[in-house]
Protein backbone atom coordinates (compact mmCIF):
# COMPACT_ATOMS: atom_id res chain seq x y z
CA UNK A 1 0.00 0.00 0.00
CA UNK A 2 2.40 2.15 0.89
CA UNK A 3 4.71 1.58 -2.34
CA UNK A 4 1.41 2.31 -4.26
CA UNK A 5 1.16 5.16 -2.38
CA UNK A 6 4.50 6.77 -3.04
CA UNK A 7 4.41 5.85 -6.58
CA UNK A 8 1.35 7.62 -7.04
CA UNK A 9 1.89 10.82 -5.27
CA UNK A 10 5.19 10.71 -7.43
CA UNK A 11 3.37 10.77 -10.61
CA UNK A 12 0.42 13.71 -9.95
CA UNK A 13 2.69 15.65 -7.11
CA UNK A 14 4.62 17.60 -10.15
CA UNK A 15 1.46 17.89 -12.07
CA UNK A 16 -0.46 19.46 -9.33
CA UNK A 17 2.40 21.82 -8.63
CA UNK A 18 2.41 22.46 -12.87
CA UNK A 19 -1.37 23.40 -12.34
CA UNK A 20 -1.02 25.37 -9.11
CA UNK A 21 -3.12 22.39 -7.42
CA UNK A 22 -2.58 21.76 -4.27
CA UNK A 23 -3.12 17.67 -2.95
CA UNK A 24 -4.92 16.99 0.49
CA UNK A 25 -4.82 13.52 1.73
CA UNK A 26 -7.51 13.30 3.95
CA UNK A 27 -6.59 10.04 6.59
CA UNK A 28 -8.62 6.52 6.50
CA UNK A 29 -12.45 6.96 8.33
CA UNK A 30 -12.53 5.11 10.52
CA UNK A 31 -8.67 4.76 11.00
CA UNK A 32 -8.66 1.35 11.26
CA UNK A 33 -5.78 -1.16 9.55
CA UNK A 34 -8.63 -2.79 7.33
CA UNK A 35 -12.50 -2.38 6.32
CA UNK A 36 -13.97 -5.11 4.73
CA UNK A 37 -10.59 -6.92 3.40
CA UNK A 38 -8.90 -3.58 2.22
CA UNK A 39 -5.88 -2.13 4.23
CA UNK A 40 -5.52 1.00 5.27
CA UNK A 41 -2.63 2.82 5.94
CA UNK A 42 -3.82 6.61 7.03
CA UNK A 43 -4.55 5.64 10.15
CA UNK A 44 -1.82 7.65 12.44
CA UNK A 45 -0.41 10.95 12.90
CA UNK A 46 3.02 9.28 12.13
CA UNK A 47 1.44 7.98 8.75
CA UNK A 48 0.12 11.40 7.96
CA UNK A 49 3.84 12.69 8.53
CA UNK A 50 4.97 9.87 5.99
CA UNK A 51 2.53 10.44 3.17
CA UNK A 52 3.77 14.58 3.45
CA UNK A 53 7.85 13.33 3.70
CA UNK A 54 6.89 11.20 0.58
CA UNK A 55 7.25 13.22 -1.80
CA UNK A 56 8.06 17.12 -0.18
CA UNK A 57 6.48 19.45 -1.89
CA UNK A 58 4.37 22.60 -0.95
CA UNK A 59 1.22 21.56 -3.05
CA UNK A 60 1.58 17.96 -0.80
CA UNK A 61 -0.29 18.20 2.44
CA UNK A 62 -2.93 16.89 4.71
CA UNK A 63 -6.63 17.27 4.89
CA UNK A 64 -6.77 17.45 8.71
CA UNK A 65 -9.60 15.72 9.52
CA UNK A 66 -10.43 16.40 13.30
CA UNK A 67 -12.88 14.14 13.54
CA UNK A 68 -10.69 11.06 12.14
CA UNK A 69 -7.88 12.03 13.70
CA UNK A 70 -9.75 12.33 16.71
CA UNK A 71 -10.24 8.95 16.55
CA UNK A 72 -7.07 7.28 15.89
CA UNK A 73 -6.04 5.44 18.40
CA UNK A 74 -3.67 7.34 21.30
CA UNK A 75 -4.27 10.37 19.53
CA UNK A 76 -3.78 13.77 20.56
CA UNK A 77 -5.67 16.61 18.19
CA UNK A 78 -4.55 19.53 19.52
CA UNK A 79 -0.83 18.11 19.71
CA UNK A 80 -1.46 17.04 15.80
CA UNK A 81 -2.50 20.30 14.80
CA UNK A 82 0.92 21.15 16.29
CA UNK A 83 2.55 19.10 14.53
CA UNK A 84 1.53 19.08 11.13
CA UNK A 85 -0.24 22.48 11.47
CA UNK A 86 3.61 24.10 12.23
CA UNK A 87 5.02 22.73 9.35
CA UNK A 88 2.48 24.54 6.60
CA UNK A 89 1.23 21.02 5.32
CA UNK A 90 -2.26 21.25 6.13
CA UNK A 91 -4.42 22.56 3.60
CA UNK A 92 -7.60 22.45 4.97
CA UNK A 93 -9.48 21.09 8.20
CA UNK A 94 -12.84 19.14 9.04
CA UNK A 95 -14.09 20.85 12.08
CA UNK A 96 -15.62 17.69 13.98
CA UNK A 97 -15.48 16.32 17.79
CA UNK A 98 -16.46 12.93 18.08
CA UNK A 99 -16.05 10.44 21.43
CA UNK A 100 -14.30 7.92 21.81
CA UNK A 101 -11.31 6.22 19.93
CA UNK A 102 -11.13 3.14 17.68
CA UNK A 103 -12.88 0.55 17.95
CA UNK A 104 -15.82 2.29 19.82
CA UNK A 105 -16.26 6.02 19.02
CA UNK A 106 -19.52 7.74 18.16
CA UNK A 107 -20.63 11.14 16.29
CA UNK A 108 -21.74 13.65 18.77
CA UNK A 109 -22.25 17.63 17.95
CA UNK A 110 -18.84 19.43 18.40
CA UNK A 111 -19.82 20.70 22.00
CA UNK A 112 -19.89 17.09 23.43
CA UNK A 113 -16.91 15.20 21.95
CA UNK A 114 -13.63 14.18 22.88
CA UNK A 115 -11.48 17.03 21.80
CA UNK A 116 -10.65 20.43 23.69
CA UNK A 117 -12.08 22.41 20.65
CA UNK A 118 -11.44 25.50 22.48
CA UNK A 119 -7.57 24.62 22.30
CA UNK A 120 -7.47 23.09 19.21
CA UNK A 121 -9.08 26.54 17.73
CA UNK A 122 -6.13 28.31 19.40
CA UNK A 123 -3.61 25.59 18.34
CA UNK A 124 -4.78 26.59 14.71
CA UNK A 125 -4.19 29.76 15.14
CA UNK A 126 -0.79 29.32 17.67
CA UNK A 127 0.57 27.34 14.23
CA UNK A 128 -0.66 29.50 11.54
CA UNK A 129 -3.04 28.25 10.30
CA UNK A 130 -4.93 30.55 7.95
CA UNK A 131 -7.01 28.17 5.64
CA UNK A 132 -9.87 26.72 5.73
CA UNK A 133 -11.83 25.19 8.66
CA UNK A 134 -15.36 23.54 7.15
CA UNK A 135 -18.19 22.33 9.66
CA UNK A 136 -18.29 18.74 9.00
CA UNK A 137 -21.31 16.45 9.57
CA UNK A 138 -22.97 15.62 13.11
CA UNK A 139 -26.10 14.15 14.58
CA UNK A 140 -29.16 14.77 12.74
CA UNK A 141 -31.75 17.28 14.52
CA UNK A 142 -35.38 16.78 14.64
CA UNK A 143 -37.32 18.22 11.93
CA UNK A 144 -34.47 18.79 9.70
CA UNK A 145 -34.19 18.80 6.21
CA UNK A 146 -31.66 16.70 3.66
CA UNK A 147 -29.13 19.12 3.90
CA UNK A 148 -28.93 19.19 7.52
CA UNK A 149 -29.31 22.84 7.62
CA UNK A 150 -30.24 23.19 11.69
CA UNK A 151 -27.20 20.66 12.49
CA UNK A 152 -25.38 22.64 10.27
CA UNK A 153 -26.64 25.98 11.77
CA UNK A 154 -25.92 25.22 15.13
CA UNK A 155 -21.97 24.06 13.93
CA UNK A 156 -21.68 26.91 12.31
CA UNK A 157 -22.75 29.25 15.41
CA UNK A 158 -20.32 27.07 17.71
CA UNK A 159 -17.52 27.41 15.45
CA UNK A 160 -17.68 31.04 14.79
CA UNK A 161 -18.44 31.36 18.90
CA UNK A 162 -15.20 30.02 19.67
CA UNK A 163 -12.84 32.15 17.08
CA UNK A 164 -14.91 35.24 18.33
CA UNK A 165 -14.43 34.31 22.09
CA UNK A 166 -10.81 33.06 21.16
CA UNK A 167 -10.31 36.97 19.50
CA UNK A 168 -11.77 38.43 21.96
CA UNK A 169 -9.26 37.61 24.72
CA UNK A 170 -6.46 38.30 22.43
CA UNK A 171 -5.59 34.20 21.59
CA UNK A 172 -6.38 34.26 17.95
CA UNK A 173 -5.77 37.21 15.59
CA UNK B 1 -24.13 30.12 33.74
CA UNK B 2 -26.85 27.88 31.98
CA UNK B 3 -28.52 28.07 28.88
CA UNK B 4 -32.13 28.09 27.90
CA UNK B 5 -33.79 27.96 24.44
CA UNK B 6 -37.04 29.46 23.77
CA UNK B 7 -39.49 27.96 22.89
CA UNK B 8 -43.84 27.91 21.68
CA UNK B 9 -46.01 25.90 23.99
CA UNK B 10 -47.59 23.44 22.11
CA UNK B 11 -44.91 22.35 19.65
CA UNK B 12 -42.74 19.75 21.12
CA UNK B 13 -40.61 19.33 18.22
CA UNK B 14 -39.22 22.69 19.55
CA UNK B 15 -38.61 20.84 23.02
CA UNK B 16 -36.75 17.49 21.10
CA UNK B 17 -34.72 20.55 19.01
CA UNK B 18 -33.74 22.07 22.44
CA UNK B 19 -32.78 18.72 24.08
CA UNK B 20 -30.87 17.35 21.09
CA UNK B 21 -29.07 20.47 20.99
CA UNK B 22 -27.85 20.47 24.75
CA UNK B 23 -29.65 23.14 25.39
CA UNK B 24 -29.68 23.37 29.58
CA UNK B 25 -33.21 24.38 30.17
CA UNK B 26 -36.23 25.69 28.02
CA UNK B 27 -37.93 28.94 28.17
CA UNK B 28 -41.96 28.52 27.04
CA UNK B 29 -43.45 31.11 25.41
CA UNK B 30 -47.46 30.98 26.41
CA UNK B 31 -50.20 33.29 25.00
CA UNK B 32 -51.42 34.97 27.53
CA UNK B 33 -54.79 35.52 26.28
CA UNK B 34 -58.03 35.33 28.91
CA UNK B 35 -55.78 35.31 31.93
CA UNK B 36 -58.91 34.24 34.13
CA UNK B 37 -58.37 30.54 32.41
CA UNK B 38 -54.46 30.64 32.55
CA UNK B 39 -53.41 27.17 33.26
CA UNK B 40 -49.55 26.58 32.87
CA UNK B 41 -49.50 22.63 34.42
CA UNK B 42 -49.98 21.18 30.35
CA UNK B 43 -46.76 23.44 29.85
CA UNK B 44 -45.00 21.87 32.69
CA UNK B 45 -45.85 18.84 31.68
CA UNK B 46 -45.11 18.65 28.44
CA UNK B 47 -41.44 20.15 29.13
CA UNK B 48 -41.39 17.33 31.99
CA UNK B 49 -42.23 14.36 29.11
CA UNK B 50 -39.65 16.01 26.96
CA UNK B 51 -36.92 15.47 29.68
CA UNK B 52 -36.02 19.23 29.73
CA UNK B 53 -35.75 21.55 32.45
CA UNK B 54 -38.26 24.65 32.71
CA UNK B 55 -36.40 28.10 33.18
CA UNK B 56 -39.67 29.55 32.91
CA UNK B 57 -42.82 30.83 31.21
CA UNK B 58 -42.50 34.03 29.13
CA UNK B 59 -46.09 35.93 29.07
CA UNK B 60 -47.03 37.56 25.69
CA UNK B 61 -50.49 38.65 24.53
CA UNK B 62 -50.39 40.67 27.76
CA UNK B 63 -52.22 44.43 27.71
CA UNK B 64 -50.04 47.65 26.82
CA UNK B 65 -52.15 49.75 29.66
CA UNK B 66 -50.66 49.00 33.55
CA UNK B 67 -54.20 48.19 35.24
CA UNK B 68 -55.34 44.93 32.69
CA UNK B 69 -51.18 44.02 32.88
CA UNK B 70 -50.93 43.98 36.05
CA UNK B 71 -54.59 42.15 37.00
CA UNK B 72 -53.05 39.96 34.45
CA UNK B 73 -50.15 39.14 35.81
CA UNK B 74 -51.47 38.48 39.11
CA UNK B 75 -54.02 35.84 37.51
CA UNK B 76 -50.80 34.29 35.85
CA UNK B 77 -48.60 34.25 39.04
CA UNK B 78 -51.36 32.15 40.90
CA UNK B 79 -51.00 30.13 38.00
CA UNK B 80 -47.52 29.79 38.14
CA UNK B 81 -47.71 28.56 41.92
CA UNK B 82 -50.24 26.05 41.26
CA UNK B 83 -48.46 24.30 38.37
CA UNK B 84 -44.94 24.79 39.96
CA UNK B 85 -43.14 27.27 37.91
CA UNK B 86 -40.83 29.13 39.65
CA UNK B 87 -40.14 32.39 36.74
CA UNK B 88 -42.39 34.14 34.58
CA UNK B 89 -40.67 36.41 31.98
CA UNK B 90 -42.48 39.68 30.23
CA UNK B 91 -42.82 43.28 29.22
CA UNK B 92 -43.99 45.54 30.66
CA UNK B 93 -46.29 48.34 29.92
CA UNK B 94 -44.76 51.08 28.51
CA UNK B 95 -45.72 54.46 30.60
CA UNK B 96 -45.09 57.57 32.48
CA UNK B 97 -43.04 56.75 35.61
CA UNK B 98 -44.58 58.64 37.91
CA UNK B 99 -46.76 56.36 39.45
CA UNK B 100 -43.80 53.58 39.05
CA UNK B 101 -43.40 52.79 42.39
CA UNK B 102 -47.04 52.04 43.65
CA UNK B 103 -47.75 50.45 40.47
CA UNK B 104 -45.13 47.85 40.61
CA UNK B 105 -45.41 47.52 44.03
CA UNK B 106 -48.74 45.57 43.98
CA UNK B 107 -47.05 43.33 41.66
CA UNK B 108 -44.19 42.67 43.91
CA UNK B 109 -46.77 41.59 46.74
CA UNK B 110 -48.44 39.89 44.33
CA UNK B 111 -45.09 37.80 43.60
CA UNK B 112 -44.38 37.65 46.71
CA UNK B 113 -47.43 35.93 48.34
CA UNK B 114 -46.70 33.53 45.47
CA UNK B 115 -43.22 33.01 45.49
CA UNK B 116 -42.95 32.86 41.97
CA UNK B 117 -40.77 35.08 40.42
CA UNK B 118 -40.98 37.96 38.19
CA UNK B 119 -38.43 39.14 35.26
CA UNK B 120 -39.18 41.85 33.69
CA UNK B 121 -37.62 42.72 29.83
CA UNK B 122 -34.95 45.49 30.90
CA UNK B 123 -35.38 46.83 26.93
CA UNK B 124 -39.33 47.92 27.98
CA UNK B 125 -38.01 49.21 31.52
CA UNK B 126 -37.72 53.10 31.62
CA UNK B 127 -34.01 54.29 33.45
CA UNK B 128 -36.30 54.86 36.57
CA UNK B 129 -37.79 51.56 36.88
CA UNK B 130 -34.01 49.81 36.36
CA UNK B 131 -32.82 51.99 39.01
CA UNK B 132 -35.68 50.96 41.54
CA UNK B 133 -35.86 47.35 40.58
CA UNK B 134 -35.18 44.61 41.86
CA UNK B 135 -37.98 44.93 44.19
CA UNK B 136 -38.51 41.18 46.02
CA UNK B 137 -39.08 38.75 43.80
CA UNK B 138 -39.94 41.58 40.79
CA UNK B 139 -36.23 40.95 38.90
CA UNK B 140 -34.79 42.12 35.85
CA UNK B 141 -33.83 39.94 32.77
CA UNK B 142 -31.12 41.90 31.44
CA UNK B 143 -31.96 41.76 27.09
CA UNK B 144 -28.24 43.00 25.56
CA UNK B 145 -28.50 44.39 21.97
CA UNK B 146 -32.24 46.02 21.72
CA UNK B 147 -31.96 49.13 23.57
CA UNK B 148 -28.42 50.37 25.59
CA UNK B 149 -29.25 49.90 28.99
CA UNK B 150 -27.75 53.16 29.26
CA UNK B 151 -27.05 55.59 26.71
CA UNK B 152 -23.68 56.18 25.26
CA UNK B 153 -22.31 53.73 27.76
CA UNK B 154 -20.09 50.52 27.11
CA UNK B 155 -22.67 47.69 27.04
CA UNK B 156 -20.52 45.14 28.55
CA UNK B 157 -19.60 47.23 31.51
CA UNK B 158 -23.65 48.59 32.07
CA UNK B 159 -24.55 44.95 32.23
CA UNK B 160 -21.63 44.40 34.63
CA UNK B 161 -23.29 47.35 36.52
CA UNK B 162 -26.76 46.02 36.89
CA UNK B 163 -25.33 42.11 37.43
CA UNK B 164 -23.74 44.00 40.51
CA UNK B 165 -26.61 45.62 41.72
CA UNK B 166 -28.20 42.71 41.80
CA UNK B 167 -31.80 41.44 40.85
CA UNK B 168 -30.70 39.86 37.13
CA UNK B 169 -32.31 36.59 37.34
CA UNK B 170 -31.72 36.04 33.06
CA UNK B 171 -29.70 37.46 30.54
CA UNK B 172 -30.90 37.84 26.76
CA UNK B 173 -28.69 37.74 23.72
CA UNK B 174 -30.38 39.57 20.64
CA UNK B 175 -29.29 39.77 17.68
CA UNK B 176 -31.93 42.39 16.06
CA UNK B 177 -32.56 39.97 13.15
CA UNK B 178 -29.17 39.07 12.60
CA UNK B 179 -27.58 35.58 13.97
CA UNK B 180 -25.47 36.28 16.90
CA UNK B 181 -21.51 36.59 16.03
CA UNK B 182 -22.98 38.58 12.85
CA UNK B 183 -24.04 42.08 13.90
CA UNK B 184 -22.71 44.51 16.45
CA UNK B 185 -23.61 42.91 19.63
CA UNK B 186 -20.11 41.65 21.10
CA UNK B 187 -21.33 38.50 22.98
CA UNK B 188 -17.31 37.67 24.19
CA UNK B 189 -17.22 40.72 25.69
CA UNK B 190 -20.64 40.81 27.32
CA UNK B 191 -20.28 37.34 29.12
CA UNK B 192 -16.42 38.12 30.02
CA UNK B 193 -17.85 40.97 32.17
CA UNK B 194 -21.02 39.44 33.59
CA UNK B 195 -18.74 36.09 34.46
CA UNK B 196 -16.13 38.78 36.26
CA UNK B 197 -19.16 40.63 38.20
CA UNK B 198 -19.80 37.08 39.19
CA UNK B 199 -22.75 36.87 37.60
CA UNK B 200 -23.70 32.46 37.30
CA UNK B 201 -27.45 32.70 36.35
CA UNK B 202 -29.89 31.76 32.94
CA UNK B 203 -28.73 32.85 29.41
CA UNK B 204 -30.70 32.68 26.63
CA UNK B 205 -30.97 33.96 23.11
CA UNK B 206 -33.59 36.19 22.09
CA UNK B 207 -35.77 36.14 19.15
CA UNK B 208 -33.60 34.13 16.31
CA UNK B 209 -32.54 35.58 12.82
CA UNK B 210 -34.69 34.24 10.08
CA UNK B 211 -32.24 32.52 7.69
CA UNK B 212 -32.69 31.26 4.11
CA UNK B 213 -35.69 28.75 3.66
CA UNK B 214 -36.27 28.36 7.51
CA UNK B 215 -39.26 26.95 9.33
CA UNK B 216 -41.72 29.73 10.75
CA UNK B 217 -39.78 29.43 14.11
CA UNK B 218 -36.55 30.25 12.69
CA UNK B 219 -34.68 26.62 13.76
CA UNK B 220 -32.15 27.69 12.20
CA UNK B 221 -30.87 30.65 13.43
CA UNK B 222 -32.14 29.26 16.85
CA UNK B 223 -29.26 26.39 16.16
CA UNK B 224 -27.26 29.08 15.21
CA UNK B 225 -27.21 31.31 18.25
CA UNK B 226 -26.93 27.84 21.02
CA UNK B 227 -24.36 26.79 19.17
CA UNK B 228 -22.35 30.31 19.90
CA UNK B 229 -23.86 30.95 23.31
CA UNK B 230 -22.08 26.93 23.70
CA UNK B 231 -18.98 28.00 22.57
CA UNK B 232 -18.51 31.41 24.22
CA UNK B 233 -19.40 29.59 27.91
CA UNK B 234 -17.05 26.75 27.07
CA UNK B 235 -14.32 29.69 26.19
CA UNK B 236 -15.14 31.37 29.80
CA UNK B 237 -15.39 28.02 31.60
CA UNK B 238 -11.59 26.89 29.99
CA UNK B 239 -10.19 29.91 31.71
CA UNK B 240 -10.67 32.86 28.76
Amino acid sequence: MWSNLEWFLKAVVPVAESAGVRLAAHPDDAPIAEYLGVARILIDVDSLQRVIDIVPSPNNGIGFCMGTIGTMAGSDVVDAIRRIGSQGKVFFSHFRNPRGKVPAFEEVFPDEGDIDMVAAVAAWNEVGFDGVIRIDHCPGVVGDNLRADRSFAFQVGYLRGLMQNLENMGVVQ
Amino acid sequence: MKLALTVRYGYDEELIFAQQLGADSVVVRFDLGDPQDTDLSPVVYRVQVAGMQLAGVELFGMSDEFQPWSNGLACALLAAQDAGVETLFCASPIRQSATLTVDLEAVVATASATGVRVCLDSSCLLPEELAWLPAGDVQVELALGLAPLEPGASLAAEAAKRVSAGGVSSVRFDGGGQPLGIGSLNVPACFKALATAGYDGLVRAGSAALLAEDDDWNPKGAANDLGYLRATLQTLQSGG
